[in-house]
């Protein structure tokens, strides 16, 4: 049970952009090094609309067909809240994680809460992005992609989604729930700086990662008069060297990230390659 | 004293055998949910969104059950239900969610099924949804509007592919985490403890002999006792009728 995490190696992270459940050990890491010592890590691209994660390669690792997954210390961490909480135990650096009992149920609570929040920004993010790109590949290339999903279950979940169009009325009550989650980030902050309390936590980045984009995707609830201390907390985020970091190793999101941090007054210091 | 509001259902009973472990004291308060009680003010004035249960410890209310499990194991680490290990503790968690995602709506789905005739469904269905609030599904869930039948197949194949997995994690030691029990093992015994009963076949000494002889490991343990025996589970098991 006692483990030497120093002696565990480097960690390599297989994963696609840093944006939602793909982003969250990426920004964990950058984080978590952030005060001292950079932790050195390998970041293997999966790219999610060639269907990467469904690949031999990728499944050798995380045989479930999910990213990210985590290799360190000779174990694989596919699982990505909890992943995140195995990085900060494992890894020298700034603590992201609260030590007493209820602080960390805040904090645990707040994250399950933004990952099923999540599900209305991905039926949001499928209509306007992912699955216009599958609808858009061959029905015989398609069909060849879903044979190799590792599980029946994710064959029939994949195979109803390659075809889903959302109905107006879907779209809308995603949208809606999208904006109550708002609601209540800006509640919470409007009690305490931070989403688990007075420390900068786990449930900040792992909220941040599926809520960065807020004011691209959803201006509406992106203004001073819906949600002032969200905005406040976004460029808070955003000034952080570990976010500019983390958006400075994506291929695919990074100008989008850019851009929205300049649009919030906070700019993130440009990194070389974007 | 803690305050746990719940029914017999198989998320209560992991709090339940977990306070009955810790021998931490606390007062059952019973909630109908086939009578909607859950969505009574009463209720919502703790957990609005009608979650079930919910555990109240002096003033810090907690509504996330999976994580007031972890809340309860963290405060007592002493029974080592959280491993300190960084690895073991990621398997923990990681255990509860991975076993929660593909038991519980279908434990829940088709036990309900059975223990409710149709006419009680529906009724309940057109009362649950003219509940004043309540947020429906907003994600995937909402798209896919299966038929009945075709939903309970697929509950009960995902069931299989869960059992499996407890399968598998028992062929490296007789507890899902580590060395001793953890409240990966409270968490997945809650949710399938029912199932030699209620679907025979998914759960044998034939077919699955580690997961049958690690139920009967659990049941041996004089708290799990306990809590089968408690007024929270009051004899029966009822299961949670759809959110």
């Amino acid at each position: 049970m006692t483990q030497d995490p120093a002696a565990a190696g480097r960690p390599a992270v297989y994963t696609w952009e840093p944006n939602s459940n793909s982003g969250k050990p990426l920004f964990v890491l950058n984080e978590k090094g952030a005060a001292g010592d950079a932790i050195g890590f390998d970041y293997h691209y999966v790219s999610l609309p060639d269907f990467e994660q469904h690949a031999p390669e990728f499944l050798a690792i995380n045989p479930d067909g999910t990213v990210p997954a985590l290799v360190h210390g000779g174990r694989v961490f596919t699982e990505s809240t909890p992943m995140c909480e195995y990085i900060d135990a494992a890894f020298a650096g700034a603590s992201l994680v609260p030590s007493d009992a209820y602080s960390l149920y805040r904090m645990r609570s707040r994250c399950r809460r933004t990952d099923k929040a999540a599900e209305a920004l991905s039926v949001i993010g499928w209509h306007l992005f992912l699955g216009p790109m599958v609808r858009s590949k061959p029905p015989e290339e398609m069909a060849r992609l879903i044979a190799r999903i590792p599980t029946k279950e994710r064959q029939i979940s994949w195979q109803t989604a390659s075809q889903a169009t959302f109905s107006e009325e879907q779209l809308t009550n995603a949208r809606a729930r999208v904006g109550g989650y708002v609601k209540e980030l800006e509640a919470e902050l409007a009690r305490s700086p931070w989403l688990a309390g007075d420390a900068f936590s786990l449930a900040d980045i792992l909220t941040f990662a599926n809520f960065y984009a807020l004011p691209g995707g959803y201006p509406e609830f992106a203004t001073e008069s819906f949600a002032p201390h969200v905005l406040d907390w976004l460029r808070r985020i955003y000034a952080r060297p570990a976010t500019a970091k983390t958006f400075g190793m994506a291929r695919s999101i990074a100008r989008r990230a850019f851009d929205i941090a300049r649009g919030l007054g906070s700019p993130m210091a440009e990194v070389a390659h974007v | 004293m803690f305050e746990l509001y719940g029914s017999g259902d198989p998320v209560t009973l992991k709090l339940v055998i977990c306070l009955e472990e810790l021998s931490l004291p606390y007062r059952f308060n019973s909630l109908d949910l086939q009578k909607l009680e859950h969505w009574a003010p009463a209720h919502r004035a703790l957990a609005p969104q009608g979650a079930v249960p919910v555990l109240v410890d002096g003033t810090r209310v907690m509504d996330d059950a999976a994580i007031a499990l972890l809340y309860l194991a963290d405060s007592h680490p002493e029974a080592n239900l959280l491993p300190a290990g960084p690895a073991d503790h990621y398997a923990v968690q990681a255990s509860i969610d991975v076993l929660d995602a593909a038991l519980l709506a279908s434990v829940n789905l088709i036990g309900w099924h059975r223990q409710q005739p149709a006419e009680a469904r529906a009724a309940f269905t057109a009362a649950l949804n003219a509940v004043p609030g309540r947020q429906t599904a907003a994600g995937w869930s909402a798209v896919w509007r299966d038929a009945e039948s075709d939903r309970l197949q697929r509950a009960a194949e995902k069931l299989d592919g869960g059992v499996a997995r407890i399968e598998a994690a028992l062929g490296r030691g007789p507890w899902l985490v580590g060395g001793g029990p953890t409240a990966a093992d409270i968490s997945a015994f809650a949710l399938v403890e029912t199932l030699p009963a209620l679907l025979p076949d998914s759960i044998d000494p034939g077919s699955t002999p580690r997961t049958w002889a690690w139920l009967e490991r659990m049941r041996a343990r004089p708290a799990v006792r306990r809590a089968l025996t408690s007024a929270a589970r009051g004899g029966a098991p009822r299961y949670a009728p759809p959110q």
